[in-house]
């Protein structure tokens, strides 16, 4: 990610963050951005477009589209997944995961959609347009 | 992963308690850390550290945890609060499908619905219209009627000296303000209409609180006669010419006068009353010179003239207590200033104002209104008949989804809930039944009063405003809400019964030949069905009452030919004539029509029988009686010679009037009275040339006259036929403006109605300006009557919805006994199998219908006898137990039954016996 939205901050975090796709310890070459919850909804409901996905599952699908370059912070993350439902733009329901473990299972709505619709061009948007500036001499 | 089905969107049931919310957080987090620690243990870490590390990078388990738990608490005390919502808008839909999928059953309910709560709708529209809709007065429990009355409770109106006396001194009134009411001839165009003016004092808009919308009402000096009189107009007489602006100030023709028009009044002014429409207003004074067609015509300064209706605003904080004590005490100070050639004495009362009749005597709205609860109970019984129908229909229809409700409730849906879902259902019949019947609520009463309008005497102008009322709309809301309930929580709380395992097993083969186990799915059912038919037999017997008394009426044939005999209204007066003139064409009219070839006789009549307006009374007494002793009330009529004569009807003893008599007043004082009034005044010998006398309104001298004939009983102005007491006086002594041509066409006329044409023709030859107010035969005129009309429509309605229960409660009984066959269709085969003989199976299985018939035609009888005891008043030559109409009644509804069960259970034994013994 070249641009850097309002907000962002950067950490140190010690450590490595291991991905299950790499298997293997990787050290990102830069410290994970911290997110803003706007930002967050987003992502996981964009996580969602894909199917129903519990918790776990979108924070290692964010970490990876993103070239391990986000970071979630899980408690920020299951925060922003109830609070999702609340707002009624994803539903979940139990169920079973690959493992046979009873998972929470979260699918977007119809509402959630429309969300995810408006918000990321809107976020498109004033990417490109701070982009522009940043860019221009 | 797994795509799951079936998400439950947004909204769970039941709703989680705390600890749910906890333990569902602590197992989300669980599988998180599990997630991460086998991702963990892949990378090679070892399990416990794996466990550690994916402890430590989630960070702070705890805090989290809360913060989880707390979202979850907050959004599942929202969730609870659209639930209700989300819920009935889920059983809305659930309703709305279910019942697409019986569309037959749907359609039936509908339109049972429909006339059920149109009919209450109805009525009530129509009630409301004539009682319920207040005339148009400010604060009217404010107003009173103050009345003159004998100790006796024998009434009387004011003079224009005891009012303006009671006027000045009484206080506990603000206002008070006199009327009188006449008929008048209104100038509309190039045509006289006759319509109906209120004569009235200076405060009288005040008074009401509603002042002429456009111009004023009327100055003390036109009250009084001392500046030319002028008029304020109806709403309605002004739409109908126009509703031009510029009538205020135009000249408006009454009774022959030019008047000026000086006010408007408001729209749906109608004075005290709520039902009769007044056409114009005029000042008091005028009606000296315009109150044209009474005997006496009033004279304000006439101290003995009592023309004068009174009623009064009470005065701030004073209450209709004292204003009565007040008047009662000014009674006799009044009485003392004005003497009173009756030497009677009248004191004052106050009484609520009376919107649908104009009395001396306070009557209480009740009586007046009685009448009017006769439909509201009629389509409450209606309402009533098609509740108890569909509540049948849905048990039958629910005990089919005993097995889905069974299912539900043992996956964990409360009981409450599923009766709510059943109830919406229910609703949702309701309010489409309402919304169809409101539909033609408004057209049937549009019906009914226009029918009612042309029936209408005339001169009386029904003020009615038939449009779409907030009120209305309410109560068929409530009538809709009513009826759901009504039908469909007993079926509902019985479906979905606790005893959720034999709902389940009830699938194959329930056969039950107990008797008694058979009998209770019934009992319920049963017992609706009896009220049903019961109520339908009731409804039927009241129309066919109501049918019997119509034609007994129609078929009352007088001593006269209807055909043959003709009736012609004029009232010359509405032209402006005075007596004399009047006299004088009357004279030349009947000098013309009896000129006629066609006429047999003709006569002149102020009254004419079926008219179905009260007649004026007055008391007679045999001469030099004194006052109070022997005093019978006889009809007034005012006749020429050649009345008996035109009527067919010879007098008894005696002689009818001469020509002399009929046109002037030379000569002694003569009259005729009939048999019942002579028996009665006489009854110890013949009346004849005995001599009577009256007291006449205005209580002056007794007129004494001598009885020259004995006439036989005629007809009165109703159809009842008590013997009427009758005293006629000759045209020449009494004076009416408004008479009766009647004309007896000879016996070898043709067509009797064309003889109209002719003499209308002779009329206009005599004087183009005569205002001729109706045309017709005596059976048309009769036809007219405002009673025999409201027999027959009360026939025709009764009879309807009687035969529209009858309808429903067969349709019911079919249903039922259908799905009992439907239970019983092994036994029926069986029974087959071993030999029975068709016609034996369906007699025991018809037996079940007959026995719920029989017990409803029971309780009918009883309920029809009540309701004939009811309606006797309305009765007409029928008595209310007449077996005819209870025994036809009877046997139309045991047809109906016999049928309605014969068909399912023989449709039933038309299945094979082995077919019927494999279904299940």
């Amino acid at each position: 990610m070249t641009v850097t939205p309002e907000g962002l901050q950067y950490e140190r975090t010690g450590g490595s963050l291991p991905s299950p796709d790499q298997g293997s310890n990787v050290t990102a070459d830069r410290a994970p951005a911290k997110l803003v919850q706007g930002t967050v909804d987003l992502l996981i409901l964009q996580a969602l477009t894909r199917g129903p996905e519990h918790g776990y599952g979108v924070s290692v699908w964010i970490h990876e589209r993103s070239g391990g370059q986000l970071g979630l912070d899980d408690a920020a993350l299951y925060q922003a997944l109830h609070r999702l439902e609340r707002r009624g733009l994803v539903a979940s329901d139990w169920g079973v995961s690959d493992n046979n473990r009873r998972a929470k299972y979260y699918e977007i709505t119809r509402k959630g959609r429309r969300h995810l619709v408006e918000e990321s061009s809107m976020w498109q948007r004033y990417a490109s347009a701070v982009s522009a500036v940043l860019e221009s001499r | 992963m797994e795509r799951l089905r079936g998400f439950r969107r947004r909204f769970r049931f039941p709703w989680r308690a705390d600890a749910e919310i906890c333990r569902d957080v602590d197992d989300e987090l669980e599988f998180h850390l599990a997630a991460k620690a086998d991702a963990l243990q892949r990378d090679g870490w070892r399990p416990e550290a794996a466990r550690d590390e994916a402890l430590r990078q989630f960070g702070d388990l705890a805090a989290a945890r809360e913060r989880l738990v707390a979202e979850d608490r907050g959004g599942e005390r929202r969730l609870q609060r659209f639930r209700l919502v989300d819920d009935l808008w889920r059983d809305l839909r659930m309703a709305a499908r279910s019942l697409r999928r019986s569309p037959a059953f749907t359609a039936i309910a509908v339109l049972v619905l429909a006339l059920g709560i149109g009919v209450v709708s109805g009525a009530f529209h129509l009630v409301d219209i004539y009682a319920l809709k207040p005339a148009l007065i400010e604060e009217p429990d404010r107003v009173l009627n103050v009345y003159s009355v004998q100790p006796e409770r024998r009434g009387r109106l004011f003079s224009y000296a005891e009012y303006t006396e009671l006027r000045e001194r009484v206080e506990s009134f603000a206002n008070l303000a006199a009327y009188s009411v006449a008929d008048a001839g209104i100038e509309e165009g190039d045509v006289t209409r006759r319509g109906q003016a209120t004569f009235v004092s200076a405060d009288y808009f005040t008074t009401l609180g509603v002042p002429p919308a456009r111009g004023r009402g009327f100055t003390l000096a036109e009250e009084r006669g001392e500046e030319a009189p002028t008029v304020v107009v109806s709403h309605d007489l002004w739409v109908r010419n126009g509703a031009d602006q510029s009538l205020v100030g135009s000249l408006l023709r009454v009774n022959g006068e030019a008047l000026v028009v000086v006010g408007i009044a408001a729209r749906g002014f109608t004075g005290t009353m709520a039902l009769l429409g007044t056409d114009v207003w005029l000042p008091l004074a005028a009606i000296e010179r315009i109150g044209g067609s009474r005997d006496t015509t009033p004279k304000l300064a006439d101290l003995q003239s009592r023309p004068l209706f009174l009623f009064g605003r009470l005065a701030e904080g004073v209450s209709a207590a004292e204003a009565g004590a007040e008047l009662t005490a000014l009674a006799p100070l009044i009485a003392t200033n004005i003497p009173d050639e009756s030497g009677d004495r009248f004191t004052y009362i106050a009484g609520e104002i009376q919107r649908l009749a104009r009395s001396t005597a306070p009557i209480t709205e009740v009586e007046s209104s009685g009448g009017l609860l006769l439909p509201i109970a009629m389509s409450g019984v209606v309402l009533l008949i098609a509740c108890l129908n569909l509540a049948n229909m849905f048990l039958a229809r629910g005990a089919s989804r005993r097995k889905e409700m069974a299912i539900r409730q043992s996956l964990g849906s409360g009981r409450l809930r599923l009766v709510r879902q059943l109830l919406t259902e229910g609703l949702l019949l309701a309010s489409l039944g309402g919304a169809v019947g409101l539909l033609w609520t408004y057209w049937a009463a549009n019906w009914v009063v226009a029918s009612a309008s042309s029936v209408a005497p005339l001169g009386m102008t029904l003020t009615v405003d038939t449009r779409p009322d907030l009120r209305v709309l309410l109560v068929t809301v409530g009538a809709c809400v009513a009826a759901a309930l009504l039908f469909g929580l007993g079926p509902a709380w019985r479906v979905t019964g606790t005893d959720v395992l034999s709902g389940l097993k009830e699938l194959a083969g329930d056969v039950q030949f107990k008797r008694r186990s058979a009998r209770t799915p019934v009992s319920g059912k049963g017992l609706l069905l009896v009220a049903q038919i019961a109520l339908s037999l009731a409804m039927l017997t009241a129309g066919g009452l109501f049918v019997r008394s119509a034609i007994e009426a129609a078929d009352a044939t007088p001593s006269f030919d209807l055909d043959a005999t003709l009736h012609i209204e004029l009232d010359a007066s509405l032209a402006g004539n005075d007596e004399p003139r009047v006299r004088a064409l009357y004279a030349r009219v009947m000098e013309r029509v009896r000129a006629l070839p066609e006429v047999e006789a003709a006569s002149l009549s102020s009254l004419v029988p079926f008219s179905g307006i009260s007649q004026d009374v007055g008391w007679i007494q045999p001469a030099g009686a004194p006052p109070g002793e022997n005093t019978a009330f006889g009809y007034h009529t005012v006749i020429g010679d050649d009345y008996f004569a035109t009527l067919d009807a010879p007098m008894l003893r005696g002689r009818s009037f001469t020509v002399t008599e009929a046109k002037s007043s030379t000569g002694p004082r003569v009259a005729i009275v009939s048999e019942s009034l002579a028996s009665r005044l006489f009854p110890d010998g013949d009346a004849l040339g005995r001599q009577i006398q009256t007291a006449s309104e205005s209580d002056q001298e007794p007129i004494v006259m001598e009885i020259v004939g004995i006439a036989p009983g005629l007809p009165g102005p109703d159809f009842d036929s008590a013997p009427r007491q009758h005293l006629y006086l000759p045209f020449g002594q009494a004076y009416t403006a408004g008479m009766s041509l009647l004309v007896a066409a000879r016996a070898n006329v043709a067509d009797p109605s064309r003889l109209l044409e002719t003499i209308r023709d002779e009329i206009r030859d005599i004087d183009p300006a005569l205002p001729v107010l109706s045309m017709l035969t005596m059976r048309e005129y009769r036809d007219k009557n405002w009673t025999l009309w409201f027999t027959r429509i009360g026939g025709q309605l009764f009879t309807v919805l009687g035969l529209f229960g009858l309808l429903m409660a067969m349709v019911g009984l079919y249903g039922v006994t259908a799905f009992l066959m439907s239970r019983r269709t092994r036994e029926i085969g069986i029974r087959m199998a071993l030999g029975a003989t068709r016609g034996a199976v369906l007699r025991r299985f018809m037996q079940e219908s007959i026995r719920l018939t029989a017990a409803g035609i029971a309780l009918g009888l009883l309920l029809a006898l009540g309701a004939g005891q009811l309606l006797s008043s309305q009765l007409y030559g029928v008595s209310p137990r007449d077996p005819w109409v209870l025994l036809g009644a009877s046997s139309l509804l045991l047809l109906a039954a016999i049928a309605a069960s014969w068909l399912p259970v023989n449709r039933a034994l038309r299945v094979e016996p082995s077919a019927a013994l494999r279904h299940e």
